[in-house]
């Protein structure tokens, strides 16, 4: 017998789907929690890029790679996506799962996963 | 008027040298170079470090030299100037506004360009002459990866890949000259080349693109590559005390080793650097006060400092000071290390257990050397290993003078990383010795990397580098040099690419004026380029870069010449999957066409096949020619002594040629001395030796001495490293790249001597895979539309299938055998269509 559980099945979302401007009104209300976003990696290219006052100044490493929403950009550190190149590398569609992190009362994202979108 | 224009020049002298000397006249005991790269996202830090340093400032003792790139967007402070500049830093209390004169405007300045830290350097030494020298490259740093996409865009000379034998000189035509241009109908290409197109104009010596770097420049959109430091650092001709890397991830065996006669004394981070890097106020200040330090002393003094500023700040990272002249003892430990582990042969779990728990960093293929060596006593009794564990440990200790770190997670971490990936996330290159990193040249341990990775399946870990080279025979074909080819005529060539950085490079000679068509059918988005290099850069003449669709052309008339054909995508998520290309058109010539190999063999070339004989094991290639006689003029191929036991006296080689199925012909033997190393030639084209079609070109070894063939040192003709004992099927293979090189003479049309054979056309039906497992496609062209018969029998002549395919469709078509019904063993498969029967023998694994 096939049990017709479908709506039950699967691991549920435990990600939030937010974006920056969203993090950056109300910042603590996301710290801690993983947060899933939609846009671009941007490397370590990021002159055009417009941060959030809560999250300039939160580069954590000199590895860190920006991701931009296409409203805002935020560093992320941690680690870094394999395949894509941080030095040169044009912007890449991307999902984006991190933790929400904070520092010198500003905050940053802590690099979980990302997938590369088509 | 005279006297008086003397005078002037004199004053000119003194003014300039007031202006650019160093202020004190004697030999200082350190100047303290730093190369900042600040053109990229971190100007605001390097700002701040050159800030940091003015709070120290230079002495009559210690010289604190700067060359300093800023980028346009990430910091406008102090000016803004964006160019690149010279420094003597001079002392000031402000620790916001930088001071110091500029001695020298550059103007904007490639930093990741290695003639460039030359530059530097002499500089340094000729104006601020010292007892010692250090010099810190200031930047992002990087781990083993791909060379990056764009590096070096316009900005490099194409070398020509010219050993051995010139190659280039051996063939009869050149490009097309200038009152003769190319006519083709290709698009040209209008947008930016895609990043994997542009990374062939710089690699063009077949090095490979994946090397430990440091220093990006925005702007020039270019790196400093590993063998790029020591290679700048060498050209400049100034020993150096101590190595600095003020950037993430160096720390590194793999790029301390080639600084080992070059420096005393490396300090490096193996995690990533906060971004303020190292603390350079506290550093200098301590070197200003004591300028009598040593290098070691000043390695440690680094080191430190930068622990004390980041143990407050609380930021996990990681430095270390390593003395340079102990590495090598550190490389010959590691050797001996793993030696003992697969001499042993049961502790390849083990191995996987060390390196998932070993510390690691950013990169998680790097671990930490020495806890690597301090795991694997706990789980291994082996007295050897243990033996050499320990022996390993103790070089890593003795190398690394003074170490820091700050985080849990790097308890162990003792200073020295090394690359230590599973096999899923092995970079296949990483062993390639063409790359330039002479660690492993010298060492062992990408061997041992793939020893493990055979031995550790059934541990969850598959037994091969996730690059799976059966779906693209061609690879690696990533540059001009390493170029698959020529292409023929109505030949199916299945590719891959693996990412939208790899880029498919086949070569195309065009020996008269042709209307040719080249054709790529793509699952999606691929692109396809005609180029040419002109001795210093390449041209695109011709592209095709339609969106999305499934079929790239380019066609028109093209004058006699050597070209290449690039297939490249830019979107990673549309590659690996096969692409089928194709050329048609190439006009033959009355010349005789002289082939040279040397710019088309790797990686099997395109196939690679072993099989064991009476005399001994032995290696071969398979060539393929238009199916014509090709007189075979020389032959030459590379040895090497793997175990650096001298090869003469034990063993002799063999060169023999052979058919596609292995048979040998007799005529082709030659017995050759037990060379020495490196390439070794044969003269052959006094004899009038004349193969046909595809054949094969061996060398063999009946001796123990275990010398490696090619630069693929993990592949020698130790008997046990290539010999198959359940050979059955006439030949074995293993994958590798072998260099067996030769200068092949033919006529395209029309035979010099002899009777033409009997021609059937074979290019315009394809197998492929040839020798097949699971399936062999069979590609056939229809000129026009109409019924196909195809009839396959074994070698017994049963009739296996019979089929007629009715009405296929003009133009490419494929039929599909499948092998699992079948038994091993040769097939010939008849492919009848237009009033023809093609043959092809097939091989079923």
């Amino acid at each position: 017998m096939v049990a017709a559980c479908n709506a039950y099945e699967g691991t549920p979302l435990s990600e939030t789907i937010t974006n920056l401007s969203s993090i950056a009104r109300k910042p603590a209300k996301f710290e801690g929690k993983t947060v899933q976003l939609d846009g671009h990696y941007l490397g370590w290219k990021h002159a055009s890029c417009n941060f959030p006052k809560t999250f300039s100044s939160t580069q954590i490493t000199r590895s860190d790679w920006v991701f931009s929403d296409g409203k805002r950009c935020c560093f992320v550190t941690g680690s870094a996506p394999q395949g894509l190149d941080p030095a040169t590398a044009s912007p890449v569609a991307v999902r984006l799962t991190a933790v929400v992190k904070q520092k010198n009362a500003k905050f940053y994202l802590e690099f979980v996963k990302v997938v590369v979108q088509n | 008027m005279k006297k008086r224009l003397l005078f002037l020049a004199g004053c000119y002298l003194a003014i300039w040298f007031f202006l650019t000397a160093p202020s004190y006249a004697q030999v200082a005991e350190w100047t303290f170079m730093v190369y900042i790269d600040a053109d990229n996202n971190l100007e605001p830090f390097g700002i701040t470090d050159l800030n940091e340093m003015e709070m120290v400032g230079s002495t009559a003792d210690v010289n604190i030299v700067v060359q300093m790139d800023r980028a346009p967007g990430y910091d406008n402070s102090n000016g803004d100037w964006r160019t690149t500049r010279r420094f003597l830093v001079q002392q000031d209390n402000d620790d916001n506004t930088l001071s110091s004169p500029s001695l020298q405007d550059l103007g904007e300045v490639n930093m990741g360009d290695p003639a460039t830290l030359t530059s530097f350097i002499q500089w340094a030494e000729m104006n601020y002459p010292a007892n010692n020298y250090a010099l810190v490259l200031w930047d992002h740093g990087g781990g083993w990866q791909k060379k990056k996409a764009g590096a070096g865009m316009g900005k490099k000379a194409l070398v020509p890949y010219r050993d051995p034998g010139n190659a280039f000189k051996s063939l009869p035509f050149g490009g097309p000259s200038a009152g003769n241009p190319i006519r083709l109908t290709g698009v040209p290409s209008t947008k930016q080349f895609p990043k994997s197109l542009q990374q062939i104009q710089r690699n063009t010596t077949g090095r490979y693109d994946i090397l430990k770097n440091v220093c990006s420049d925005e702007t020039d959109g270019d790196i400093l590559y590993n063998h790029e430091v020591s290679g700048a650092i060498s050209s400049s001709g100034v020993h150096l005390s101590l190595i600095g890397f003020d950037a993430c991830l160096m720390a590194m065996i793999e790029n301390a080793f080639p600084l080992r006669n070059l420096g005393d004394v490396m300090v490096a981070a193996e995690e990533t650097e906060p971004a303020p890097g190292w603390p350079y106020e506290t550093i200098l200040t301590e070197l200003i006060n004591t300028p009598s330090m040593t290098p070691a002393d000043l390695g440690s003094t680094i080191v430190e400092k930068y622990g004390l500023y980041y143990d407050a700040a609380a930021d996990p990272t990681t430095l270390a000071a390593i003395d340079l002249s102990l590495i090598s003892n550190v490389a010959q430990a590691l050797d001996e290390f793993a030696d003992a582990i697969t001499a042993n042969g049961n502790l390849w779990d083990a191995v996987d257990q060390i390196r998932q728990q070993a510390d690691k960093y950013y990169i998680p293929e790097h671990k930490d050397l020495w806890h690597v060596a301090d795991l694997m006593p706990q789980i291994s009794t082996d007295n050897n290993v243990v033996t050499a564990a320990n022996d390993l440990k103790a070089a890593v200790s003795s190398c690394v003078i003074d170490y820091y770190s700050y985080s849990p997670d790097y308890d162990n971490s003792r200073g020295l990383a090394i690359y230590f990936p599973d096999a899923t996330n092995y970079n296949a290159h990483y062993g390639e010795v063409s790359n330039g990193i002479d660690f492993m040249q010298q060492n062992g341990w990408d061997e041992f990397l793939i020893s493990y990775f055979d031995g550790a399946q059934g541990n969850g870990e598959p037994g091969d580098p996730v690059i799976d080279y059966g779906k693209d025979i061609y690879e690696p074909n990533n540059n001009l040099a390493l170029s698959y080819g020529p292409l023929k005529n109505d030949i199916y060539y299945l590719g891959y690419l693996i990412d939208d950085k790899d880029v498919d490079i086949f070569r195309l000679e065009i020996p008269a004026v042709s209307d040719i068509s080249i054709g790529l059918e793509v699952p999606a988005d691929f692109d396809l380029y005609l180029i040419q290099p002109d001795g210093i850069d390449y041209n695109v003449l011709a592209s095709s870069e339609e969106y999305g669709t499934i079929v790239e052309e380019i066609s028109g008339t093209i004058d006699p010449g050597v070209y290449y054909v690039a297939v490249t995508t830019y979107d990673n998520n549309v590659s690996q999957s096969n692409y089928t290309l194709y050329v048609n058109g190439i006009e033959p010539s009355g010349e005789p066409v002289v082939y040279n190999t040397a710019l088309s063999y790797d990686f099997g070339d395109p196939g690679y096949y072993i099989w064991g004989t009476a005399m001994g094991d032995a290696a071969a290639c398979l060539y393929q020619l238009p199916s014509v006689p090709a007189k075979l003029n020389k032959v030459y191929f590379n040895i090497q002594d793997l175990d650096a036991g001298g090869l003469g006296g034990d063993g002799t080689f063999y060169l023999f040629a052979a058919d596609y199925y292995g048979s040998l012909l007799e005529d082709t033997i030659r017995q050759l001395t037990p060379p020495d190393t490196g390439w070794i030639y044969v003269d052959l084209s006094e004899e009038n030796i004349f193969l046909f079609g595809d054949f094969l070109l061996s060398v063999m070894y009946d001796g123990f001495n275990t010398p490696g063939l090619g630069y693929d040192t993990t592949k020698s003709f130790g008997n046990n490293l290539f010999f198959s004992t359940d050979y059955e099927g006439g030949y074995d293979e293993d994958p590798g790249t072998y260099f067996i090189r030769a200068e092949i003479e033919y006529y395209v049309s029309g035979l010099s001597t002899g009777t033409p054979p009997e021609i059937l056309e074979p290019d315009r039906v394809v197998a492929f895979p040839n020798p097949f497992g699971d399936n062999a496609d069979l590609k056939y062209t229809m000129k026009r539309s109409g019924d196909v018969e195809i009839f396959i029998t074994d070698m017994q002549g049963r009739t296996v299938t019979r089929e007629v395919l009715r009405n296929q469709p003009s133009g490419l078509n494929t039929y599909r055998l499948i092998g699992k019904d079948l038994s091993p063993g040769i097939y010939l498969v008849q492919l009848t269509m237009d009033g023809t029967v093609y043959q092809k023998k097939l091989i079923h694994r």
